[in-house]
């Protein structure tokens, strides 16, 4: 207790110490350059406390302003001898009271102090506490959330790929049973048309567009005795023709085109009396009668 | 067991059913086509000429340029023009050209054209060609013209539209040459005349009260050499068409008829009689005079013509009894018979490719124009008259033209070489004999 209070002086001292020699520093750095003072002052007054306490420094120091340097502080001086007067006693003891008083005060002063520290650092740590608690709550939560996610991906993939596997299925089913049926109508259709072909039906179609092209041609004088053309006519149904493709021919070119006028204005071909009997190609091998 | 059975046996027929069928698809590929023979005749091209555009001066162009192509074309017998009222569009370039709307009434070939006035007497005809089915120009040209040269310009666009259509050279724009004779009170009136093949723009050569005989162009198309009996004696002049100049070639003692111009023009073969009156064929170097003898036979030769390779000359001969045709190397040597089918053939004349021989055959009682065809020896007979006359085939080997007589008087006509075509010539007073026709012209 004693030594407190006798710390109490010394600190007081330098304190006084520092204020005066700051103030001193003041003034002279007012001569150097004009800065603010103000804050400075405010500064020192909180420095004087770190040696104080126990606790590690604050935890934002401010590295631009150097601190006060305690070494500087000189050894308080010792206290004058009192002097054995009684009133000078009484004064003596009257200050003495006053002193412990104030360091009474102080003591309790500062005592509040460390408890509001101490109420501080509790305060911190239990924030933290949460911080960290609420952090791991989120971890959680996230990681939860995910492994959810990843469930419910697997399961759409795998909905997708059985779909898909179905589908699959589906179109090779119905394929299969349209390629059954065009198979079928095709084999109906090639009965059909060997029916017709024996019953001379094709020889009927194939007269009838004979007859109309020969009817359309008009062969030019170049085209003699030994001419020979063979041509390919493309039709679609209807008789419409699409294309002429002349393969061989020993006409001239006014042959050529007389050919491909014929077939042109026979267009559309005559169609045959069975649908089957219908070719989309015709081969036309054209010579001038004798 | 039996239910198995019966159920395996169905499996095995639908397995054969189906491969019967595979089958059958697969000969139905094999002949994935119809395979169709198609015999076609020569038969007139339906073509449109459609009334050319006029601009100038004048409310009309100088000559209706479609209605020479479209009569040409028409009398060739290839071609079947539309009348203009069939018409359902009238442009005059191919810009404004609907090939549907032709096809459709199934023309296969228009032309356009239009003839535009440049200065006084200075036009441009233009014409285009178009294939209706294969929708491209076939052919299109533009041509100066004067009012005077305004049919030949026309007769050229008709050739080459021939030309294209058919694959042959057209022959519009060729002449043809022939005598006419008509009556003058007491006397007759000889007369050489040109013409266009077509009959128009007649003009005489050469007028005389004494018979004319044996026109033949040269081959340049300048000169006609022709026999006149002027002075009561047979004379071979050569004449040039535009100046009227002519000169004599052989006025020997005797008779001097039948001259044809070699394929280089210096030479003509003719028929001299000589003072005992053997015709025989010889040969007549047109600048010198001098004459060479070919035939020595005591028969009848006469009526030469060359070959046009100038290799042979054909002639005929009775040397084996009637007339028939024989030939005989240019440069002399042994003749050699030609014709063999009847008992007469002549007044051979051959077409320009060398294929063909025209003839006057006697076809039971009635003479009438024939072709050989010289590599299959074929004789074919196109005319259908009593007594024709003086075949000369177009410089084109297609046509021929001839003498037939119309009641008393003769006329000419025009006969494909295939004698599908038959056409007469309106053309000539009085009676027209001894037709020639030109050659091609040079421009």
């Amino acid at each position: 207790m004693i030594r407190d209070v006798h710390n109490i002086i010394p600190v007081s001292m330098a304190l006084l110490l520092h204020i005066v020699l700051l103030a001193a520093m003041l003034v002279a750095f007012d001569f150097a350059r004009p800065v603010p003072i103000t804050p400075l002052a405010v500064r020192a007054t909180l420095v004087t406390e770190i040696p104080k306490t126990t606790q590690p420094p604050p935890a934002e120091p401010e590295p631009e302003q150097p601190e006060p340097e305690p070494e500087i502080v000189p050894e308080p001086e010792p206290e004058p001898e009192p002097e054995p007067d009684n009133s000078e006693e009484l004064r003596l003891k009257a200050e003495e009271e006053k002193r412990i008083q104030d360091a009474l005060i102080e003591k309790e002063r500062l005592e509040k102090i460390r408890q509001q520290e101490e109420a501080e650092r509790e305060r911190k740590r239990q924030e933290e506490a949460d911080r960290k608690r609420k952090q791991q709550e989120e971890a959680e939560r996230k990681e939860r959330e995910e492994r959810e996610k990843e469930q419910k991906r697997l399961e759409a993939e795998r909905q997708r790929e059985e779909d898909i596997r179905r589908q699959r299925e589906e179109n090779e089913r119905l394929r299969r049973e349209l390629e059954n049926a065009a198979r079928a109508d095709e084999i109906a259709a090639e009965e059909s048309r060997l029916a017709a072909v024996d019953a001379g039906a094709l020889a009927v179609y194939m007269a009838a567009i004979r007859q109309k092209i020969e009817r359309n041609w008009s062969a030019p004088a170049s085209a003699g005795a030994e001419l020979q053309c063979s041509v390919r006519v493309r039709q679609v149904p209807g008789g419409e023709v699409v294309g002429v493709t002349i393969l061989t021919c020993n006409g001239d070119d006014a042959v050529k085109r007389s050919v491909e006028a014929a077939i042109f204005k026979s267009s559309p071909l005559p169609e045959p009396s069975n649908p089957n009997l219908f070719d989309r190609n015709i081969l036309l091998n054209l010579s001038i009668r004798q | 067991m039996r239910a198995s059975r019966r159920f395996k046996e169905a499996k095995v027929l639908k397995k054969l059913k189906f491969v019967i069928a595979i089958g059958a698809l697969l000969a139905g590929e094999a002949q994935a086509e119809l395979v169709i023979d198609v015999q076609g005749v020569a038969q007139p091209t339906p073509i449109a000429v459609v009334p050319f555009g006029w601009e100038g001066q004048a409310p009309a162009m100088p000559l209706d340029v479609a209605q020479v192509i479209t009569s040409d074309l028409r009398r060739s017998g290839r071609f079947a023009p539309t009348p203009e009222q069939d018409m359902l569009q009238k442009p005059t370039t191919g810009a404004d050209l609907d090939f549907d709307d032709w096809g459709f009434v199934g023309v296969e070939a228009v032309v356009v054209g239009s003839v535009r006035q440049t200065g006084e007497n200075a036009y441009d005809l233009q014409f285009q060609l178009f294939d209706v089915f294969g929708r491209r120009q076939l052919v299109g040209y533009r041509m100066p013209a004067s009012r005077g040269t305004m049919r030949t310009a026309a007769h050229r666009a008709a050739d080459m539209i021939y030309e294209k259509l058919t694959g042959i050279k057209g022959v519009f724009g060729t002449k043809v040459a022939y005598v006419t004779a008509q009556r003058q009170g007491q006397q007759q009136l000889y007369s050489l005349i040109v013409s266009d093949q077509d009959g128009e723009n007649e003009y005489t050569i050469m007028e005389s009260n004494d018979p004319i005989m044996s026109p033949a162009w040269s081959p340049d198309g300048r000169q006609l050499a022709y026999v006149s009996f002027e002075g009561n004696r047979s004379t071979i002049f050569v004449q040039t068409l535009r100046t009227g100049n002519r000169f004599k070639v052989s006025s020997k003692p005797g008779i001097n008829g039948a001259p044809a111009f070699s394929p280089d023009g210096r030479e003509l073969v003719v028929t001299l009689g000589g003072v005992d009156g053997n015709l025989d064929i010889h040969v007549i170097d047109i600048s010198t005079r001098e004459a060479r003898r070919i035939t020595t036979n005591r028969a009848i030769d006469t009526e030469g013509t060359w070959s046009p390779d100038g290799r042979h000359i054909y002639f005929t001969s009775d040397r084996s009894g009637g007339p028939q045709v024989y030939r005989v190397p240019s440069v002399g040597g042994t003749p050699e018979r030609v014709t063999f089918e009847g008992s007469y053939n002549a007044r051979p004349r051959l077409s320009a490719d060398g294929k063909r021989l025209a003839m006057v055959h006697n076809d039971r009682g009635n003479y009438r124009i024939a072709i050989m065809d010289l590599d299959k020896k074929q004789l074919s007979i196109l005319s259908t008259g009593r007594q024709d006359e003086s075949p000369s085939f177009a410089p084109n080997s297609d046509i021929l033209i001839y003498a037939t007589r119309q009641g008393r008087e003769g006329v000419l006509e025009t006969v494909s070489a295939d004698g599908l075509i038959r056409q007469k010539m309106a053309s000539g007073q009085g009676d027209v004999r001894e037709p020639v026709w030109s050659p091609f012209p040079r421009f």
